[in-house]
């Protein structure tokens, strides 16, 4: 699986300035790309754009080679998938049927899921391990857990892209790590995964690559060690950090402290 | 594989639920034909059925209150119990907000101002049909869009429906104003107090053919109706058209409102206690709640319709005993499901 960006320009006010202007990215399977840059830098607009919710003004993305925006919806997210950000109250349905949910799409207007689609939902449950909340109501679920199920819904196509809108926000360390690890492990797997992130430390620990946006819409796009860079941090977000290692029982860490606002 | 799938999902309604659920309507169908000013034993009313399905002359003072006054008044009364919690049901999936119902989206208002208008106009009832459903489409799309102005904000969207209910509220009081004393006014404001009285085959053959529609099709889209909460990016990303799917939740919804209005006038509150009782039983996936809200509302409803003409030697209007079972249902649920709902 190839997923190439190249050339794209994205604006609101299409007379005005673009907001995202000349993205070319380019990715393989199991490859994990963090978008960061400032509120409104559009992290959510590019992911947007990617999933085909929003037209590209100009230049294009595609998989294999098919351009995302000429595939019809249904066609599309078989093969790429979507995690919205989780929002404030789940609704009241169990578990089990809100992973199904995500074979809506295969299941015609006039029928309930089948076989096939319950297997499927079987399958990722056991896959995420989720077995123990699965009758549960959503409603009743810490943060992490349900953004776990969101996760589950969509993997439930077996897709080969996978497009995370902050996935690990507004959760507590431990459930930051369990969506981060996830990700990780299904990146493993081979799903290539691109989620927006507020957390430059994270993205250190666990992208490959990374896409930092600029409220001018510059962006620079490389391996992740080249893009969180102290130079960087002031460019992109006006904060001065500082960049180190930390030894720890298994191997060095990266991670970045930020120290103040910029002076300039 | 199947024996997994029963560890993760308890089954509800099993299959005694289910059975139940098929006979209450029917069980209340027969207490109320039974019952009223003049008592006819279940024997009686069983050869009665028998009678009329066979084709035979009525026989007798039983079957002609049978068949000309109880049964059209309780099919009359399953249809609009089943119809509006229906409607109910899609609504507070539609708006994402538990306390969405035909009532506090102003759609009842809507269709009541639109049949209202009609009968000044001296429409027949097709044209109080077609009046009540166009008024009742726009009532919906105000109360989205006054609600809408704020981003996520659910209580706005109730807040909206209560503003443009009693625009069409104080429409209606206008019509009123206007309508002739001597012929028209009488009759709008009879028929503003609700009931199913004014129940007859004519109108029921008029009446009922859109709700029959529409609940069929709910029915069968039940599965796809649990999308309809969804954000709008999340749904699309199930490969689903999200945006026809609500256009026709919508006007089904509210042609089920309005033929409910035309018929029997504004009953309040079912839309919002017989859903959420159902919820309660059944959990929320439309696929169980659908036809739990079928089962249960045609039956609360030709209940609550047998207490009305019995309980007093006076008929009370039947929408005086859904607001009085209804309201203190509302508050509890502002209680149990708190502000965070509201969000």
């Amino acid at each position: 699986m190839r997923l190439t960006v190249s050339h794209a320009f994205f604006s609101y006010d299409k007379t005005g300035e673009p907001l995202l202007s000349d993205i070319s990215f380019d990715l393989q399977s199991g490859e994990k790309l963090a978008i960061m840059g400032q509120n409104g830098a559009g992290k959510t607009t590019l992911l947007r754009c990617l999933c085909g919710f929003l037209k590209w003004d100009k230049g294009t993305a595609t998989i294999d080679g098919t351009d995302i925006s000429s595939q019809s919806s249904e066609k599309l997210f078989k093969v790429l998938s979507y995690v919205p950000q989780k929002r404030v109250l789940p609704p009241d349905i169990s578990v089990y049927d809100m992973i199904l949910m995500g074979r809506a799409g295969n299941i015609g207007v006039f029928s309930l899921p089948g076989k096939a689609d319950r297997e499927a939902a079987d399958k990722v449950i056991d896959r995420m391990g989720l077995g123990a909340i699965a009758g549960k109501s959503c409603m009743t679920l810490s943060g992490g857990q349900y953004q776990m199920v969101l996760i589950a819904r969509a993997i439930v196509n077996d897709p080969k892209v996978m497009i995370l809108d902050e996935p690990e926000a507004n959760l507590d360390y431990q459930n930051q790590l369990l969506v981060l690890e996830t990700i990780d492990r299904l990146s493993k797997d081979g799903i290539t995964c691109i989620f927006n992130t507020h957390f430059p430390g994270n993205a250190v620990r666990w992208a490959d690559k990374a896409l930092l946006i600029a409220m001018d819409g510059s962006y620079v796009y490389d391996d992740i060690k080249n893009v969180i860079t102290e130079e960087n941090m002031r460019r992109f977000y006006g904060v001065d950090a500082v960049i180190g290692t930390i030894k720890g029982p298994a191997g060095e860490y990266t991670d970045i402290i930020p120290i103040q606002r910029s002076k300039s | 594989m199947a024996e997994k799938i029963k560890t993760y999902v308890k089954e509800r309604p099993g299959i005694v639920s289910k059975i139940v659920l098929i006979v209450f309507p029917f069980a209340v169908l027969l207490i109320g034909l039974s019952v009223g000013r003049i008592g006819i034993g279940l024997n009686d009313v069983f050869a009665a059925i028998g009678r009329l399905f066979s084709g035979q002359e009525a026989a007798g003072m039983n079957d002609v209150v049978i068949r000309s006054m109880r049964l059209p008044r309780l099919l009359l009364a399953a249809l609009a119990g089943a119809g509006l919690s229906v409607s109910g049901a899609i609504f507070q999936g539609l708006f994402s907000n538990p306390l969405a119902t035909p009532d506090t989206l102003g759609v009842a208002s809507g269709s009541g101002f639109g049949a209202v208008l009609a009968m000044l106009l001296g429409f027949n009832m097709t044209g109080i049909q077609l009046l009540a459903v166009a008024f009742g489409i726009i009532a919906v799309m105000l109360t989205a869009l006054f609600g809408k102005a704020a981003p996520e904000g659910r209580i706005n969207m109730v807040l909206a429906g209560i503003m443009v209910g009693s625009l069409f509220s104080a429409l209606i009081s206008l019509v009123k104003f206007t309508a002739d004393t001597e012929s028209q006014l009488p009759a709008i404001t009879y028929w503003l107090l609700g009931g199913m009285d004014s129940a007859g085959y004519g109108t029921l053959l008029l009446g009922a053919p859109p709700i029959i529609i529409c609940l069929i099709f709910f029915f069968l889209i039940r599965y796809r109706t649990n999308l309809l909460p969804l954000h709008e990016d999340e749904a699309r990303s199930m490969g689903v058209n999200i945006k026809r799917l609500r256009i026709v939740c919508i006007i089904g919804s509210t042609m089920i409102t309005a033929s409910c209005v035309s018929m029997c006038g504004q009953v309040g509150w079912v839309g919002l206690i017989v859903p959420h009782f159902c919820r309660m039983l059944f959990g929320s996936n439309n696929v169980k709640l659908i036809p739990a809200s079928i089962s249960i509302g045609a039956g609360f409803m030709m209940l609550v319709d047998t207490l009305a003409r019995t309980i007093s030697p006076k008929e009370i209007p039947i929408s005086v005993l859904t607001a009085i079972i209804g309201a203190p249902f509302f508050i509890l649920m502002l209680r149990k499901r708190g502000a965070s709902t509201f969000g």
